[in-house]
């Protein structure tokens, strides 16, 4: 004899399957109901409950929360929250128990999450304050402007600037090769002013800059002053 | 089918299903009101009424019986339950033993 499966275990199977979709149990009876809601998780306990207001289903249900309060929160807290109901004699519901915790949880997680905030923000500005940073003034230059006038910095910073210059721009006009050049460019003046002076012979002056020296040749000439 | 062996099962809304007794005979209580022994007016009328079960769920009960007489012969196939009405099933199978 083919043992058929009743309507009613392929429903109770069926609502277990299909638990996430559950939400109102209307007048469902108790004893069915504890079959079915052993399968749910917290979140789907506490949403059928919600939906289903109205009606107590704690008979049901405490035994429930009381498991999900011990494999959430641990065996020893909920042994010291028995504890503590004993001695004060005021019994409260496992679902209330648990969401207490819950709340209780949440918000330690969200002070230390803010405090690891706090810490990060606090060591990134730190880090920042020890940066580099432009400035629009040019610091002072070290040892060397010591010497030349302590008195009003920024005069003094001018005078070490243009004398640094002046230094080097002596130093440059005096090296070997710009003497040479200077020769040359002033041959090359004097050769071109020279032929200007045999083609024009009426013109006073010649062109060109002062020369130091000069062709035998060409007579001597007074310099333009 | 003949009259004398079927009955008359009436949902909520005044929808009549007929059905033969020997696909009744799966729910308890429906065999019992059923039997010739039985001295409750259905048994007379061979009618029952249920004013609890909607329509819908009656009708997937009728479904159920017939489901059940072939997986007892020996055709196991699967009995689909359209979840919203899931809950209302179960309550009218366990009302009916099934």
């Amino acid at each position: 004899m083919v043992k058929v499966p009743s309507l009613l275990d392929l429903c109770i199977q069926n609502a277990i399957d299909n638990i996430k979709y559950l939400g109102d149990v209307g007048e469902t009876d108790l004893n069915i109901l504890k079959l079915i809601l052993t399968h749910c998780t917290a979140d789907q306990l506490m949403h059928i409950e919600k939906c289903s207001e109205g009606r107590d289903l704690s008979p049901v249900t405490d035994s429930l929360w009381k498991t999900f309060y011990e494999q959430h929160f641990g065996t020893e807290s909920a042994n010291i929250v028995i504890k503590r109901m004993k001695q004060k004699g005021r019994y409260f519901k496992w679902k209330l128990l648990y969401q207490a915790k819950l709340k209780e949880r949440d918000e330690a997680q969200k002070k230390s999450v803010d405090r690891m905030k706090q810490l990060y923000a606090e060591e990134s500005n730190r880090k920042q304050s020890r940066q580099i940073q432009l400035c629009s003034k040019v610091p002072p230059a070290s040892k060397k402007r010591s010497f030349c006038g302590g008195s009003g910095s920024c005069n003094s910073l001018s005078n070490v600037k243009g004398n640094l210059m002046k230094k080097a721009r002596m130093e440059y006009l005096n090296s070997h090769e710009v003497k040479m050049h200077t020769v040359m460019r002033r041959q090359a003046t004097q050769r071109s002013s020279t032929s200007s002076f045999l083609r024009s012979t009426k013109t006073s002056g010649f062109m060109g800059s002062g020369s130091s020296t000069s062709n035998s040749k060409v007579p001597k000439l007074p310099r333009r002053a | 089918m003949r009259k004398e062996d079927t009955v008359k099962l009436i949902s909520a809304e005044g929808f009549e299903f007929v059905i033969d007794k020997k696909a009744a005979s799966v729910s308890n209580t429906l065999r019992n009101m059923l039997s010739s022994s039985g001295s409750f007016t259905e048994t007379q009328l061979g009618e029952v009424k249920f004013p609890e079960i909607s329509t819908p769920v009656l009708e997937k009960v009728c479904q159920y019986f017939y489901w059940s007489l072939q997986f007892a012969s020996g055709k196991e196939t699967e009995f689909y339950i359209e979840p919203e009405i899931t809950l209302e099933l179960m309550m009218a199978a366990n009302y009916l033993h099934t």
